[in-house]
């Protein structure tokens, strides 16, 4: 069986390096899917989730904005943060958007609601990724 | 020198140690932190330049200010120049003024100063320095460093803008490095022009003209982020380093001491006998 050859790598470390089946991923103009031999592909991501399926297991990362580049046999994957579900807590995800959700009603200051749209949008991306662990995570 | 004097020596030696000691101990810890950042830190921003390079390759130089020279620019070169704020850690600052004296040219270049040793070195060579970024935590005024050296240069003030640090090589190695930022020059590897040759069709989403820009800007300042972080892992490293040699020192300078010290001690007690034993005889005869 063909695969690919998926390095996740954010400013602070490598978070992935391995070889997977296929990967599903947030670009700029929607979600595309990278199979292995994909042909010379440059994309700018954005905030979102990557499905990464490899023999017979389903794996999940929330990433933030970045780049992609892939030659078929190798795809670099650059993003400013990603981490899997094991990273994240619901109870403070859920904490995070109620105050995000408080600050866009309340506050009038143009940069405490950039900020804190910013926060909502990232909570919202990671309940996403909560919700899809409760899908079954072998595919047979 | 006598015993007392030796005595108050070999004690204040010993505190001396104790300090150097701690100062090693808090900046080992510190190095830990600070290698781990630069080391792990280090693929995302070697595979940006590399894709960068790639994406930049198939491009018209037109597309971006960031790409050539600004023709408005006047002979004058601006130097992100990255030291630290202390001291006591061995040769890292005086390599690299030793450097930066040698190679540039003070009249024709203004400093951009992380770090307060370098900044003091530049008001004495009597060049200008347009920002100073050494209050704070330096990795977090990154941009703002960046925001204020492309500014600079879009503005047309400047020809080049270069960044001089140390470079981390390992705990015990350092080096003075340069490097061009502005006008930005890529250059492709052999292993990618051969790429381009056998395949040419290289897809960009979006289109390049719209994303090239702020590439390039994200790569500078990843750039100076990294740059930063080498120099802060190369300072602690050194300053580990230079601790730990004056700590074995304080302890040669202790041993040799308490050698002294002892035979002082030594004569004196044999002039003592010497005393009695001359006083007791004249008695006896």
């Amino acid at each position: 069986m063909d695969t690919i050859h998926l390095k996740i790598i954010t400013p602070k470390k490598v978070v992935l390096d391995e070889e997977v089946k296929t990967v599903s991923i947030p670009t700029f103009r929607g979600e595309i899917t990278v199979l292995p031999h994909h042909t010379h592909l440059f994309a700018l991501l954005v905030e979102g989730v990557i499905k990464i399926r490899k023999e017979a297991v389903e794996d999940y990362l929330a990433i933030g904005g970045g780049y992609m580049e892939t030659d078929g046999r190798e795809l670099h994957v650059l993003v400013s943060r990603a981490y899997g579900q094991s990273e994240i807590d619901q109870e403070l995800i859920q904490k995070s958007i109620e105050s995000a959700k408080k600050i866009l009603s309340q506050s009038k200051d143009r940069n405490e609601r950039i900020q804190a749209t910013a926060m909502l949008r990232r909570s919202l991306i990671d309940m996403k990724l909560i919700k899809k662990r409760k899908a079954p995570r072998s595919v047979s | 020198m006598n015993i007392r004097q030796v005595r108050n020596k070999i004690r204040s030696v010993s505190n001396v140690r104790k300090i150097t000691k701690a100062m090693q101990m808090v900046s080992a810890i510190k190095m830990k932190k600070a290698q781990q950042l630069a080391i792990e830190g280090q693929p995302y921003r070697n595979d940006l330049e590399r894709i960068i390079t790639r994406v930049v390759a198939n491009l018209d130089p037109a597309f971006s200010p960031l790409l050539s020279r600004n023709p408005a620019a006047k002979g004058r070169d601006l130097i992100i120049f990255v030291s630290s704020n202390k001291g006591l850690c061995g040769s890292f600052n005086f390599n690299l003024f030793r450097y930066v004296v040698k190679n540039v040219e003070f009249g024709k270049t203004d400093f951009v100063t992380v770090g307060k040793k370098g900044a003091s070195l530049v008001g004495k060579m009597g060049s200008q320095i347009i920002a100073d970024f050494s209050t704070g935590n330096s990795v977090d005024s990154v941009s703002a460093i960046f925001q204020t050296a492309l500014m600079a240069f879009l503005d047309g003030k400047y020809q080049q803008v270069k960044l001089v640090y140390n470079r981390f090589i390992n705990t015990l190695r350092h080096e003075p490095t340069e490097t061009v930022l502005l006008p930005v020059k890529l250059q492709p590897t052999e292993e990618d022009k051969k790429e381009k040759e056998i395949n040419s069709e290289y897809i960009i989403e979006p289109a390049p003209e719209t994303i090239i820009d702020s590439l390039l800007r994200s790569l500078i300042e990843e750039k100076i982020r990294g740059a930063v972080i080498d120099s802060e892992a190369a300072e602690h490293s050194a300053r580990m380093i230079a601790m730990k040699n004056a700590t074995d020192n304080a302890g040669d300078v202790i041993y040799n001491l308490t050698l002294l010290r002892n035979k002082i001690r030594q004569e004196k007690i044999t002039y003592e006998l010497l005393d009695m034993i001359t006083a007791k005889e004249s008695v006896e005869t």
